[in-house]
């Protein structure tokens, strides 16, 4: 029984972003988080987290990107969330650098 | 689950499982014998470890003849021994004083007896141990390529185990307790899918965190270097601990260099149950020169207890910087839990065997997906082309998959009777046998009889091997048992019994075939 093809897509562009949003969203919002931790409570402390959650965290997240109906919104998720956390990042450095 | 997500997860499973198949059975067969790499390699060279993974007591004359050789003033040194093996892991750092005049004033790298003290580089000293070793991590395919590759086989096998989890979640309790041997071939293979997938499923997922872990931190570390340490990646691993001590050079001569022994006499009083095992020494014999000892407590003591202790010479100052008898820091727990876990080296031969027996489960877990795989595509209604194209596909498969156990087994055979082998002739009779092997059983176009050829073989082979090792090295395993060379005396037990029950196999599937 292999899985019924009625419910996969036959796209392989609708497969292709898919699998960019699993792999490549799921690992900038899983590095991100991780980054953000790391800068606000204790790199060493997170960073070593990151080496074994980080890998977790990306492979559900990977496949969470499969769970909305259409492929789009995942992507949009997924990127949305990276520039969110990327700008909060981002302020979060300027803000250490300026106090050091 | 809904019937859409069922069948997503479903094919997200075979399809990751698929692409990944051959691999990861090539991570876990390998992987599964380097639980007992340093037992293999001892039983290759016929020399027992002396003191498990520690630094022998007397350190002080592998020192005066490395002194001998390539004169250790004002060099860093290291010595380790992180593996159960005789031979010590020697690094030497380059001359820092431009007056000393050496034939060999650059970084060396090789290992010492500590008996004999005899010299060796890595090629000479390389073996079929550190070949399957090596192979676990897919060194030898376009190195370094390889070590990615390994390492994102872990992460989709994480994958595949986590969607493989999700599809099985319902019915996770009564598939376990389902086995129908007799019903058809398929249900065979499914039921022995799931319920090994599930014993073998903590261990199948430490091991493809930590294998991720091993292989392709630099993923995520490195986006942490350039954002949060301003692009500095030697910053980050220091924050790490995965740095090497260093001190300035003086460039003063101490009036008298220390003996080294008494510093680690030092150390394992102080600390008694503490395992040396690696040895840092900077600036030998300058006024700024320091000796930094490392190891932890016995594994039998303590489970998470590293210990570094430095001392500064000029001073005669000691500084601990970790102390095995109090809490590890975080940092440390998690790097130590990685490690062991992986290695399954903390609980003695039992958790070894265990190991052993957990990633050949895996293995077969991985084979039943692909036959699972094939026989739910090897149907009437399935165009002609298609079908033969899946047959093709699952019968290579298993030829490269199932000829690695007689592969093995004769390699083993050969090393023991043509020892010393080189790095190349291992290398290369491995996997040009193993080619060979693969093709012949794909030639013969029966996925039975690359089963039966493997089984076959591989305890011929397998029985072969003491018979081997006893004509080499005229010792039989009791011989060797009541000596104490346990290391090589579990080798030859180990492949009987491995031969044995395969054996047994064998005749098991041959009869039904006769019938």
């Amino acid at each position: 029984m292999p899985a019924n093809s009625k419910y996969l897509t036959s796209s392989p562009v609708q497969r292709a972003i898919r699998l960019l949003t699993g792999f490549v969203g799921g690992y900038l919002v899983t590095t991100l988080l991780h980054l953000i931790a790391a800068a606000y409570i204790s790199k060493s402390v997170i960073l070593i987290t990151f080496t074994f959650s980080g890998f977790i965290i990306w492979a559900v997240l990977f496949i969470v990107a499969y769970i909305p109906k259409k492929a789009w919104q995942a992507s949009l998720t997924y990127f949305g969330v990276t520039g969110v956390l990327a700008l909060i990042l981002f302020f979060t450095n300027t803000y250490n650098s300026v106090l050091s | 689950m809904n019937n859409r997500l069922y069948n997503l997860f479903f094919n997200l499973h075979t399809v990751s499982g698929i692409v990944i198949s051959v691999a990861l059975y090539i991570i876990f067969f390998a992987g599964s014998f380097s639980f007992f790499r340093d037992d293999i390699i001892a039983w290759e060279r016929n020399q027992n470890e002396l003191s498990a993974d520690n630094l022998p007591a007397q350190i002080n004359p592998v020192l005066d003849s490395i002194h001998e050789r390539y004169n250790l003033n004002s060099r860093d040194i290291t010595l380790k021994t992180y593996y159960e093996e005789r031979r010590i892991a020697v690094s030497l750092g380059a001359l820092k004083d431009s007056l000393i005049t050496n034939n060999n004033p650059g970084a060396q790298f090789f290992y010492i007896d500590p008996l004999t003290y005899k010299q060796q580089s890595y090629a000479e000293s390389y073996t079929l141990g550190e070949f399957l070793y090596r192979l676990h991590f897919l060194t030898q395919f376009f190195y370094p390529v390889g070590y990615y590759i390994s390492g994102f086989v872990a992460f989709f096998f994480l994958f595949a185990i986590l969607t493989g989890l999700l599809i099985h979640w319902k019915k996770i309790l009564s598939n376990f307790y389902t086995f129908r041997p007799l019903a058809k071939l398929k249900t065979m293979w499914t039921d022995a899918h799931t319920a090994l997938g599930m014993i073998g499923l903590p261990f199948q997922f430490v091991l493809a965190v930590s294998g991720a872990f091993f292989m392709l931190k630099v993923l995520l570390l490195t986006p942490a270097a350039v954002s949060l340490y301003g692009g500095n990646e030697a910053a980050v691993y220091q924050d790490l601990e995965f740095d090497v001590p260093s001190y300035n050079f003086e460039n003063k001569r101490l009036e008298k260099t220390p003996k080294l022994d008494s510093y680690l006499l030092k150390v394992r009083d102080d600390w008694p149950g503490f395992n040396v095992n690696e040895l840092v020494i900077n600036n030998y014999g300058d006024q700024n020169m320091h000796i930094t000892v490392k190891g932890h407590q016995d594994y039998t003591e303590k489970f998470n207890a590293p210990g570094t202790s430095v001392f500064a010479v000029a001073s005669g100052e000691n500084t601990i910087v970790k102390n095995p008898y109090s809490d590890a820091s975080y940092l440390d727990s998690v790097k130590n839990v990685m490690y062991r876990l992986h290695f399954g080296d903390y609980g003695g031969y039992l958790l070894r065997i265990i190991s052993f027996l957990l990633g050949i489960i895996t293995c077969v877990v991985i084979i039943s997906g692909v036959l699972i795989w094939l026989l739910s595509r090897d149907k009437k209604n399935i165009p002609l082309k298609k079908q033969k194209f899946y047959r093709r596909v699952a019968l290579t498969y298993l030829a490269i998959c199932l000829s690695m156990y007689p592969v093995t087994a004769l390699s083993f055979v050969v090393v023991k009777l043509a020892y010393p082998l080189t790095e190349n002739s291992i290398y290369w009779f491995y996997l040009i046998t193993w080619t060979l092997a693969s093709a012949y059983l794909i030639f013969k176009k029966d996925r039975g009889y690359c089963i039966r050829f493997s089984l076959l073989w591989g305890s011929i082979f397998g029985l072969i091997v003491p018979i081997a090792n006893y004509s080499i090295t005229k010792t039989t395993f009791w011989e060797n048992l009541s000596m104490g060379n346990y290391q090589i005396a579990f080798v030859d037990v180990f492949w009987i019994a491995l031969a044995l029950c395969t054996l047994f196999a064998y005749l098991k599937v041959r009869k039904k075939t006769n019938n």
